[in-house]
């Protein structure tokens, strides 16, 4: 370990203690739901890097109070405060905030001349030497898992005649997710509220799956986004403490998480690549790249919700905002027991792969797990979302149409082959028509 | 045709490449049943009979030793594919191993206070009146990981074979966790373990002569083998309990053969 690694762990173990002791901030009254939104966009015209580069920044600018960078060049973060949404009005204010922001980033896209994609991994780039925003830990952060990746690794990805080879840690770039913010109650119920979150999540994956193609080949895989990033960042050696070691920093821990104590020994364990040891715990939670992460924001522990790849519409994204969050409701009211983490773990990479098309594990009536057909499974967790969300009085904020529309077109994933699966080759062409159609494209 | 034409092309009739599926990764996963717990671990449990009538699935089937299972997984190229079927496997086989008051453990080399009871299979019937009482409880104390490639006809599973063949003891301590001990069980109690080069088809018919597994070559226990499934079979992995450790063998199997799919 160098120096610097050193310095770093020290003061995150610093930072984590303090946290730790001051752990009482953290408590909220319990009787609110407060959820923000963050949602990565991409922007696309046929122009150079330099030039989508300029766009993408002149956008933010136009636009800086809500939108932010990320690391893939010509993506552009848009987010949202936070807002209790059982307060009164506060359902229809995040969804109206949601849609303003998006409509006024839309607007700068128009006026610069770019579009904006709506999907969860960006057809168009190459997945190899893909742009990266200009700053130095979008350098180094790729750079360090391109470096010391295995070379004997298989970085080649599909299912059908297409491999596309993702061996280049700035693929990330690539892709935009949606996440949902949830303020916890306490350090205590963030541990809760992320381990059911890390169950939950895969369900809501497999029918919103919409990170199929890249470099405007089908993989034939309903999301590679997260398969993309363990694959191409897989490096296991660094972390090994006897309480947790092997571990990925990507998806799912090997256990689900006993308390925060042990989440933030978890964080610790990983190489740190950037040196700011003032930031350490920042950087370090910044780095738990899990399907669900809690992070420390002033006086809130927030439970984020990673797995779902940007949708088609914002419409789509509070249609997965609720579910998830009537689900997690439901399952912490009824204090569930949480599917043992080897079967989320199948349950996730079924819903990457194939969405609702192969069986999934589900927790019977006597919470026993039973392996079913997804669509059939998935109707009780609906059940059971909308039991939380009425719970909540949220229940007439569910659009059913829409979760009905969803079920019966398929996943955007879905939707976007039914229009690309009788085309050969697919051109850049191609690929802006069916984006276009789908609403994953908006100009 | 001359006797010994016939009888190559005999030999090679035994195995059944299909080209379609060249490039494929099939794995196999041997595991102990064991019962009870603790710290002293479980004892072995000689009920893999029952465990197959309930798992009742073909990717499911028995081994030599009536402790054990195998697990397989259907051919698939994409290293996630692979893993979410091992993973199918794996919650597949836990639960119903849980449901008999057993569990599945990937242990690669057992004590000899294990029951030395053979799976009641013709075949493995066969075998175990065949052999000494050491290869059979060499046979039984052992359990490993077999990674299958998919080939497209016999020469290219002979350059296949090949290649794989010169990484040989690199492939052994890959898949190791027993310090060798499992290996050298395994080769107790299969005495034709020594992988080798063939010249040509010609060349394997010979050597299968000589080893005896003309006639069946499932009969050939070579770490590395060409496999009536027409694929390479690569036998010298141990057990782990990491799916993630079977996708680097597979990885590095793949990357020293990229050239020929």
């Amino acid at each position: 370990m160098s120096q610097q690694e050193r310095d770093m762990l020290e003061s995150f173990n610093v930072q984590a203690k303090d946290l730790l002791a001051s752990k009482d901030r953290f408590i909220k009254n319990g009787h609110r739901v407060k959820v923000g939104l963050e949602s990565e966009l991409a922007i696309h015209a046929m122009l150079s890097n330099s030039e989508l580069v300029q766009k993408r920044d002149a956008i933010i600018a136009d636009n800086s109070d809500f939108t932010d960078v990320e690391l893939g060049a010509s993506q552009i973060e848009i987010r949202t405060p936070p807002i209790d949404l059982i307060s009164n009005g506060g359902i229809a204010s995040l969804k109206e905030i949601y849609e303003k922001r998006f409509a006024s980033v839309l607007d700068s896209a128009r006026r610069h001349e770019v579009g904006i994609l709506r999907i969860g991994a960006n057809p168009f780039l190459p997945t190899i030497g893909v742009p990266r925003t200009d700053k130095i830990k979008y350098h180094l952060v790729p750079d360090f898992y391109n470096q010391h990746r295995s070379s004997r690794l298989d970085t080649m990805i599909g299912l059908g005649k297409n491999r596309i080879d993702i061996g280049d840690a700035s693929v990330v770039s690539l892709f935009q997710s949606f996440q949902v913010n949830l303020e916890a109650d306490s350090l205590e119920d963030a541990c809760d509220k992320m381990n059911r979150s890390l169950a939950i999540a895969p369900y809501l994956l497999a029918f919103s799956g919409n990170a199929r193609y890249l470099n405007c080949q089908d993989t034939k895989i309903q999301d590679v986004r997260m398969m993309s990033w363990e694959i191409s960042h897989y490096v296991k050696t660094f972390c090994d403490t006897g309480n947790w070691n092997n571990e990925l920093r990507i998806g799912l821990p090997r256990r689900y998480f006993r308390n925060i104590v042990d989440y933030l020994q978890r964080a610790g364990t990983f190489p740190f690549i950037l040196y700011a040891p003032e930031s350490a715990l920042a950087i370090s939670i910044g780095m738990t790249w899990l399907d669900a992460r809690v992070k420390f924001i002033g006086d809130s522990a927030i439970v984020e919700l990673r797995l779902p790849s940007t949708q088609p519409t914002t419409e789509e994204e509070t249609m997965l905002m609720l579910l998830y969050i009537g689900r997690l409701r439901y399952s912490q009211v009824n204090k569930e027991q949480i599917l043992p983490i080897n079967m989320v773990r199948e349950n996730r990479l079924s819903a990457m792969l194939y969405g609702l098309k192969r069986p999934m594990w589900f927790l019977d009536k006597n919470e026993i797990p039973v392996k079913l057909p997804t669509k059939v499974g998935l109707a009780r967790e609906l059940e059971m979302a909308m039991i939380g969300l009425n719970g909540l009085g949220l229940l007439s904020a569910l659009n059913t149409d829409l979760l009905n529309f969803m079920f019966e077109a398929g996943s955007p994933s879905d939707r976007l082959a039914k229009l690309l699966n009788s085309v050969g080759d697919i051109s850049v062409c191609d690929m802006e028509h069916a984006l276009l159609e789908t609403k994953m494209l908006v100009t | 045709m001359s006797e010994t034409g016939s009888g190559l092309a005999d030999f090679l009739y035994k195995f059944n490449f299909t080209p379609e599926l060249a490039g494929f990764i099939g794995t196999e996963r041997e595991q102990f049943l064991l019962v009870g717990g603790g710290l002293d671990g479980g004892q072995y449990s000689a009920r893999a009979q029952d465990f197959l009538s309930m798992v009742n699935s073909s990717r499911w089937t028995c081994e030599l030793s009536a402790c054990q299972v195998e697990s397989r997984i259907n051919p698939q190229k994409d290293l996630s594919a692979i893993k979410l079927e091992i993973l199918e496997n794996e919650n597949a086989g836990n639960q119903v191993a849980h449901k008999l008051g057993l569990r599945l453990a990937n242990l690669e080399v057992v004590s000899r206070n294990m029951p030395f009871n053979v799976y009641p299979d013709p075949r493995y019937l066969e075998i175990a009146k065949t052999i000494s009482q050491e290869r059979l409880e060499a046979a039984c104390r052992v359990a490993g990981t077999h990674i299958h490639l998919g080939i497209r006809d016999i020469n290219h599973a002979i350059f296949v074979n090949n290649l794989l063949v010169t990484h040989t003891d690199t492939l052994c301590g890959l898949g190791d966790h027993s310090r060798g001990e499992r290996l050298r069980l395994y080769k107790v109690m299969a005495k034709n373990w020594q992988p080798m080069i063939y010249e040509s088809p010609e060349h394997l018919f010979e050597v299968a002569q000589a080893d005896g597994f003309v006639d069946n070559p499932r009969n050939c226990w070579k770490l590395i083998r060409i496999s009536i499934h027409g694929t390479v079979e690569l036998r010298m992995f141990g057990s782990t309990d990491n799916v993630d450790e079977i996708l680097e063998w597979v990885s590095f199997a793949k990357s020293i053969t990229k050239e020929v799919f």
